[in-house]
């Protein structure tokens, strides 16, 4: 999974949030480092939701423009927690080799 | 509409018109939502990124249909299908050698056909190697099947440009279908599968049908030989006696049943794998570009000798070598066309059940009959 796609679904993961609102989130929770722009977001969710890991919520105009929020699905939970846990045995792995290799009170 | 809005219409109008139909008034909404008081004109960085973004979708929409999932399970299958084709081909080439045809003689002379040469013990190795993917597939060792099918596929590419440049008495143009099945086969057994997907997919009853149409199609020559007469099709000049054409045509509907059981994605994208060996079969037999010339060892490309080949010569071939490319180029888009035409219609039909359900909730409260709402009704969040 891309990490654009990992982004978007934690975003997702506790409410349902529409497409501006999920380049907010991400830039969040990504400390800033990723800000995504409409062309890459509206590619990523087009991804997962024909890959079934995202749905439409709702929609809702405002102020005369369309506004639709997008919810993650069971699949799409799934996926993220197989990818989290992917992620944090790998950073887990990279950790302990990063304790053996730093001296006595350096890294890690 | 202000002008900033007008300029970011203007971008997304790059978008193919499906995409836009969905995504458009969306992103307008979220490309506004990001704007800072005063912008007249979008920014660079999101210009770029609009136009790019628009680009890839159509160019490379195609390209990236193939990376999608649906993909491995056909693709296991094909491979699956693939080698046991070329399994056949070969074993077909040892019974002819052993019981010539009818038609042998005409074609190469009494006393040409060499029962026990070289060619024999070609046929004889490819078709024991050409087992090695088949039951690799079957086992569910797909790396191992991919593996010996490169193998393959190399050097009998490698022995058909030996064989052009030596201007052999062989028929390159159906030779050419066949490189065509071993080139895709190779491909498809290169895209990953999930452990024992064939098995998964058609379990032992199609997996025996599939090893039934090969054993049909290889004992074609035998029969051909014990009836001893034939007529040649309008078609391709392919000949056949009056037991072999059945035989023939119970082999394909195994194989055309085994495909159409399959899950409707898989059996799309099988027959997208298909279609470059089986246009240019097409072309190849009716001679659509009027180069092939008829079907088996006819002038053309068989008799153009190494030294001779030309502009001529040379054309023919990318003419069909590009052919399956192409088919396999538009089948891929079709396949796309196909599943996003499904799932429009699908949203569709979603849209209409929502507004019927939202039509029928006010008259429920009014004293509607509570028996006839749908059981997902109130669960929408």
């Amino acid at each position: 999974m891309r990490e654009s796609a990992f982004l978007v679904l934690t975003a997702l993961a506790d409410e349902p949030r529409h497409g501006y609102a999920v380049i907010q989130e991400v830039h969040r929770i990504s400390d800033g480092q990723v800000r995504l722009q409409a062309g890459t977001l509206y590619g990523v969710l087009e991804r997962l939701r024909n890959a079934g890991l995202i749905e439409v919520d709702r929609e809702e105009v405002v102020q005369s423009r369309l506004r639709r929020y997008y919810r993650i699905t069971a699949l799409g939970a799934t996926r993220l927690a197989e990818e989290t846990e992917r992620l944090r045995k790998r950073a887990n792995l990279a950790a302990a080799r990063l304790r053996k290799l730093a001296p006595e009170g350096g890294v890690a | 509409m202000n002008s900033l809005e007008r300029r970011y219409r203007s971008l997304l109008a790059l978008y193919p018109a499906d995409h836009r139909a969905i995504y458009q008034e969306e992103m307008v909404g979220v490309l506004m939502d990001g704007t800072s008081p005063g912008q007249r004109y979008p920014r660079l960085g999101e210009a770029a990124n609009l136009i790019s973004a628009a680009v890839w979708r159509r160019l490379g929409g195609a390209a990236g249909s193939l990376t999608d999932p649906g993909w491995r399970p056909a693709a296991a299958v094909f491979g699956l299908l693939g080698s046991l084709l070329m399994m056949a081909r070969e074993t077909y080439s040892i019974v002819e050698h052993l019981f010539p045809p009818p038609w042998i003689h005409q074609m190469v002379g009494p006393g040409e056909q060499s029962v026990l040469g070289p060619h024999f013990w070609f046929a004889v190795s490819y078709a024991v190697l050409w087992l090695v993917p088949v039951a690799a597939m079957i086992v569910g060792w797909q790396r191992l099947a991919a593996v010996v099918a490169s193998g393959l596929v190399a050097w009998s590419g490698w022995g058909y440009v030996w064989i052009i440049g030596k201007s052999a008495a062989v028929d390159p143009p159906s030779s050419l279908v066949w490189l065509t099945i071993e080139i895709t086969t190779v491909a498809a057994l290169w895209v990953p599968a999930e452990s024992r997907s064939v098995r998964r997919q058609l379990g032992w009853r199609r997996i025996g049908l599939l090893l039934g149409a090969g054993a049909l199609l290889s004992i074609l020559g035998y029969v051909e030989h014990l009836q001893g007469n034939y007529r040649v099709l309008p078609v391709a000049g392919i000949r056949f006696s009056s037991w072999s054409l059945p035989l023939a045509v119970i082999a394909v509907g195994f194989i055309g049943y085994v495909v159409f059981r399959l899950e409707d994605r898989s059996r799309r994208r099988v027959l997208a794998f298909i279609a470059p060996a089986l246009v240019q079969l097409v072309v190849i037999g009716y001679d659509v570009f009027g180069i092939s010339e008829g079907w088996r060892l006819q002038p053309s490309i068989a008799d153009i000798s190494g030294e001779d080949m030309g502009v001529r010569g040379w054309g023919e071939i990318s003419v069909l070598l590009l052919v399956p490319l192409v088919a396999f180029a538009i089948a891929i888009v079709a396949v796309r066309q196909r599943e996003r035409s499904l799932r429009l219609a699908k949203l569709g039909r979603e849209r209409e059940r929502e507004t019927a359900t939202a039509q029928s909730a006010p008259s429920t409260r009014d004293g509607g009959d509570p028996t006839l709402r749908s059981p997902d009704d109130g669960q929408a969040t």
